[in-house]
């Protein structure tokens, strides 16, 4: 009987733990503390667009996608300001993305 | 049976394109010492306050381009960014040096006159100890790339937003020259991002492939578009032809400044 109930608390224990590290979640799932930090790892980029994959790129646009939203709730200067230099980032890895699948496309053409 | 006037005009379009290049008119450069020199001043009437200076020398010893044009998001067309007291103050733009700890702030009276002086020439007396920097035909007199390369001045190139390469894209780019007689341009991007972030000519000024780019041509720049964005306001003048058309033969010559 003793064991019983021990076995139960430990498996009550073990459940208990193994949810509150689920509600945690893995430590890259969560959203920065500062909008900034992110700002300035998604902006930093920039200049090594050319060397990322489609796959890279359309991860840093969903990136810059969120972060706007984060952006869009701070005071009118600080909104004004970075959504517009977001902008231009985005924009940036937009066109080296679409590059990038134009030139996909064709190298995927039969030559002549 | 072509007639005499008409094989004239014929022939003077036919040479006209080889004699283009002596054709461009350039404004009369400024002294060296405000070559790159701006009054900033987009609110400062309505504020009773004077213009502020801004020189890309002063600044272009401690800092890239990049820290002012990508980082605090300084657009390349004077008087076109929102700049603010308020948001100076509160770290952004000029205020993210000038905050009155690492440099003259808003904050004293006294410092307000070290900018809004409304004077285009404010700062010209530092300039005489750059002289010791290698020496370019025009614009500031100084060629500020070889600066950079012989590590003469070493410019920080971020504040907070690190770049994610070292060195950045390095390709060389040759464009073809719309002129008979006249060598193609070459554009090296190595020399470029020493100084800039890619983010600051790519999409917007530049199309990245430059078959994409219309309207590259000469007459467009010397207006101020593409290349004259920089080059004929800060960077070193287009009528140093050679810079960039490095095998042009017949270099005309232009106006030159003072003699250092």
């Amino acid at each position: 009987m003793k064991g019983t109930r021990r076995r139960v608390a430990s498996f009550v224990c073990a459940a208990g733990l193994l949810l509150t590290l689920l509600a945690a979640g893995p430590a890259g799932a969560q959203e920065p503390v500062d909008w900034r930090v992110e700002f300035e790892a998604v902006c930093g980029t920039t200049d090594a667009s050319m060397s990322f994959t489609v796959e890279q790129l359309t991860d840093l646009i969903a990136r810059c996608d969120k972060l706007a939203e984060r952006i869009g709730a701070e005071e009118e200067t600080v909104r004004r300001v970075y959504l517009r230099r977001l902008k231009m980032c985005r924009d940036l890895l937009a066109f080296v993305l679409e590059s990038k699948k134009i030139g996909q496309t064709e190298a995927g053409k039969p030559g002549p | 049976m072509i007639r005499r006037p008409a094989l004239l005009v014929l022939l003077l379009l036919l040479l006209a394109p080889a004699g283009a290049a002596g054709n461009f008119t350039f404004p009369d450069p400024p002294p060296p010492e405000e070559y790159g020199n701006l009054l900033i001043g987009r609110t400062s009437a309505g504020n009773g306050m004077k213009p502020a200076t801004f020189s890309h020398w002063i600044h272009r010893q401690k800092y890239t381009c990049r820290v002012c044009h990508f980082e605090l998001q300084f657009n390349f067309e004077a008087n076109s960014t929102e700049i603010t007291e308020a948001a100076n103050r509160a770290g952004m733009f000029c205020g993210a040096c000038h905050d009155g700890k690492q440099l003259f702030g808003h904050e004293k009276p006294e410092d307000c006159q070290r900018c809004h002086s409304g004077n285009l020439r404010q700062g010209s007396e530092k300039f005489a100890p750059l002289w010791r920097l290698p020496e370019a035909r025009y614009g500031n007199r100084i060629d500020w790339d070889a600066a950079l390369a012989d590590g003469k001045i070493t410019p920080a190139h971020q504040l907070t937003i690190e770049p994610a390469s070292e060195g950045g894209f390095s390709q060389t780019l040759l464009l073809e020259a719309e002129w008979a007689g006249v060598s193609g341009a070459v554009v090296p991007h190595g020399r470029h991002t020493k100084w800039l972030d890619c983010n600051d000519c790519h999409p917007y000024i530049f199309n990245i492939k430059k078959k994409f780019t219309e309207g590259l041509k000469m007459a467009n720049i010397i207006q101020g578009q593409f290349c004259g964005v920089c080059h004929g306001k800060v960077a070193f003048p287009l009528m140093d032809c050679k810079r960039c058309h490095t095998t042009m033969t017949t270099v005309p010559s232009y106006k030159e400044p003072v003699s250092r």
